[in-house]
């Protein structure tokens, strides 16, 4: 839980350079105008069951169980989300708010491109531009998702 | 992405991985402020991106937690996921933080191992710093300059973890291990053979110390692990790393 | 008034900037001589950082070069100690966080008030977290200089109320942009002086920029000369201060 602030324990808080102040502050007042919105939370969920597949299955590992022969292994499925991780979830949301902030354009960074991939779908979906920023290395490891 | 209708730019500045990414995208929205927003992708960076992140990753431990009281009538004794920046694990964990009982384990990339450079383990060798907008725990030298980080996941090749992890293993509810490239490409072997699971890498990590764990609890203990994503992506890279010639 | 508040009395102030280091210590010390000859009224002197987030590629390019021959803030205190031997144009100190951070906030800016450094701008710390670095600047006599973007608007109050030494427009803004921030401190009744960054390398862009600031910055001209110049880079930049600030008295 952090506090008004933004921190937890000693950690978080805002180091970032003044010209970015106002964006967070705006987007900090956006967050607490619709978190508990009920028609933001109504979309959102609409989202995640209809577009992302959501719930995740939570599976029971049968055979994974018996080879390591101790406790009962269960995985919570969220390869199976649209887009292939869990990233959907994060972005889904943050491209709901958005555009209830009145943006049309997504920028995101990726490393396994996985969330590139999410934030260029959700884009694709809400009708909005996206340009994402991959490390040259890994746009090399990852190829298949550029 | 590009199918999408997404620009991709590739990042040449410092290491060329992700951390490089998110310090030119941070670039690009000072540039472009008015109609855009950073979709940041973890729970890292200012406040209140932690937080935001956070509660759209949280579905994963509310649906995992009912979904185990269902099939086993009580919580698990340990929740395991991969952490980054910590986005996923974050989610795994937020609905079990106030039950006590429930241990959580963060799974972080060690590279080729956290007594070399070639690491990406925050937790277990990074110490508390300020950088990409929050303070936290980061892989940097003597002298606070940031430590270019390895893993062969590129998805956990990140120095820092988000703030909220590191307020986790300050108060000692959650712990952080260390799993290097052999063993989660290992974990990403088995899955893939044993379940018919192909996950990411950066998920076997979590399989890595699953295989650890499962065999020192008694058969009516539970872990639930999180499989944050699928390892199509991954293959080719594997292959590579096993030695064999194989490119998309 | 402070050293830093005096300097702008009568005169529209230069604010070179330099890398520490880039390419060595040797080079930064003849070039810092070469800027104060030039008539140089600040110098801005930058600690090289990794992932200097906020730089263009040339600042960029320069802190790398600086990191390759160590230099760090035990060299730069050296360094900083054996200029004031010599000179005594104002210092202020350009450097992320985390360096400051990572030696310990006190001890670092303790240190640095010891070997002569007036002022620090910190561009990753903002008014709400500058608490933990002003107390300490405060103590020692370091302005930690405030910075203002074209995006702070209604923050420009608060920010300025309790700004030392001088108010830094930072680079992001362009000049039309800096110009309308000048006139939002006017208009809060803040009298501290303004000094603009906006991307300032020739002496036209100075000459314009000062007709609404008290000073400017030059962000990258003299690193620009150092990339290009490298050990023989001194003899160049005492030449472009020069015709900088005899734009600015024109």
């Amino acid at each position: 839980m952090s506090n008004p602030n933004g921190r937890f324990g000693i950690h978080g808080g805002q180091y970032i350079p003044e010209i970015l102040m106002n964006a967070v502050n705006e987007l900090e007042a956006a967050y607490n105008r619709y978190k508990d919105d009920p028609e933001f939370n109504a979309e959102l969920q609409d989202l995640l069951d209809n577009y992302a597949g959501r719930p995740s299955r939570l599976y029971f590992a049968e055979k994974m169980t018996k080879d390591l022969g101790g406790a009962k292994i269960y995985l919570k499925r969220e390869d199976l989300n649209h887009t292939g991780s869990h990233k959907i979830n994060n972005v889904l949301g943050q491209a709901l708010l958005a555009k209830k902030m009145g943006k049309t354009r997504l920028i995101a960074e990726t490393g396994a491109g996985q969330h590139g991939v999410a934030t260029a779908t959700a884009a694709a979906l809400m009708g909005m531009e996206c340009v994402i920023f991959m490390g040259k290395e890994d746009t090399i490891r990852q190829a298949l998702n550029v | 992405m590009r199918l999408l209708g997404a620009e991709v730019i590739p990042v040449t500045s410092g290491t060329a991985t992700l951390k490089d990414a998110v310090s030119e995208c941070m670039c690009e929205w000072t540039r472009r402020i008015s109609d855009t927003h950073y979709c940041l992708g973890s729970v890292m960076g200012p406040h209140p991106f932690p937080t935001i992140v956070r509660d759209f990753q949280a579905v994963i431990s509310r649906e995992s937690r009912a979904q185990i009281l269902k099939a086993e009538g009580r919580l698990p004794d340990a929740v395991l996921a991969c952490v980054g920046g910590g986005s996923n694990a974050i989610g795994s964990f937020y609905h079990y933080i106030p039950d006590q009982d429930v241990k959580l384990i963060g799974c972080e990339a060690a590279g080729r191992g956290i007594d070399t450079f070639e690491t990406a383990a925050t937790i277990n060798t990074g110490r508390l710093g300020i950088f990409h907008g929050m303070k936290s725990y980061f892989c940097q030298d003597e002298h606070g300059q940031i430590a270019p980080v390895y893993s062969i996941s590129a998805g956990l090749d990140y120095p820092g973890i988000g703030p909220e992890h590191a307020n986790l293993y300050d108060s000692g509810r959650a712990s952080y291990v260390a799993i290097t490239d052999d063993e989660a490409v290992n974990a990403f072997e088995y899955l893939s053979r044993v379940e018919g699971i192909i996950p990411a890498i950066e998920s076997a990590h979590a399989i890595a110390h699953v295989m650890k764990l499962a065999p020192t609890m008694s058969k009516d203990q539970i872990i639930v692990a999180t499989i944050s994503g699928r390892g199509d992506k991954d293959c080719a890279a594997i292959a590579r790393y096993r030695g064999e010639d194989i490119h998309e | 008034m402070n050293k830093l508040e005096s300097v702008f009395t009568n005169n529209k102030v230069l604010i070179p900037f330099i890398t520490c280091g880039d390419p060595n210590r040797d080079v930064t010390k003849a070039a810092v001589r070469a800027m104060v000859e030039g008539g140089a009224d600040i110098i801005e002197l930058g600690i090289p950082f990794s992932d200097p987030t906020a730089e263009s590629p040339v600042v960029q390019a320069s802190y790398d070069r600086a990191l390759k021959v160590g230099t760090y803030a035990d060299e730069i205190f050296e360094l900083v100690s054996d200029l004031r031997k010599e000179i005594t144009v104002p210092f202020v100190l350009v450097t992320y966080a985390n360096p400051v951070f990572s030696y310990g906030t006190e001890d670092f800016i303790r240190k640095a008030a010891s070997c002569g450094i007036d002022g620090i701008i910190i561009p990753d710390v903002p008014y709400e977290e500058k608490s933990e670095f002003a107390e300490i600047c405060k103590e020692v006599g370091i302005s930690l200089i405030s910075v203002l973007a074209p995006t702070s608007t209604n923050r420009i109050s608060m920010i300025a109320k309790d700004a030392e030494g001088f108010l830094y427009i930072s680079a992001d803004a362009g000049e039309g942009e800096s110009s309308t921030v000048v006139s939002d401190v006017r208009a809060q009744g803040v009298t501290l002086p303004c000094v603009t960054s906006a991307s300032i390398s020739t002496a036209i862009q100075a000459k314009t920029a000062a007709t609404y600031s008290d000073g400017v910055v030059l962000p990258s001209g003299v690193v620009e000369l150092l990339e290009k110049y490298g050990t023989e880079a001194p003899s160049h930049i005492a030449e472009y201060i020069k015709e900088i600030k005899a734009a600015l008295q024109a």
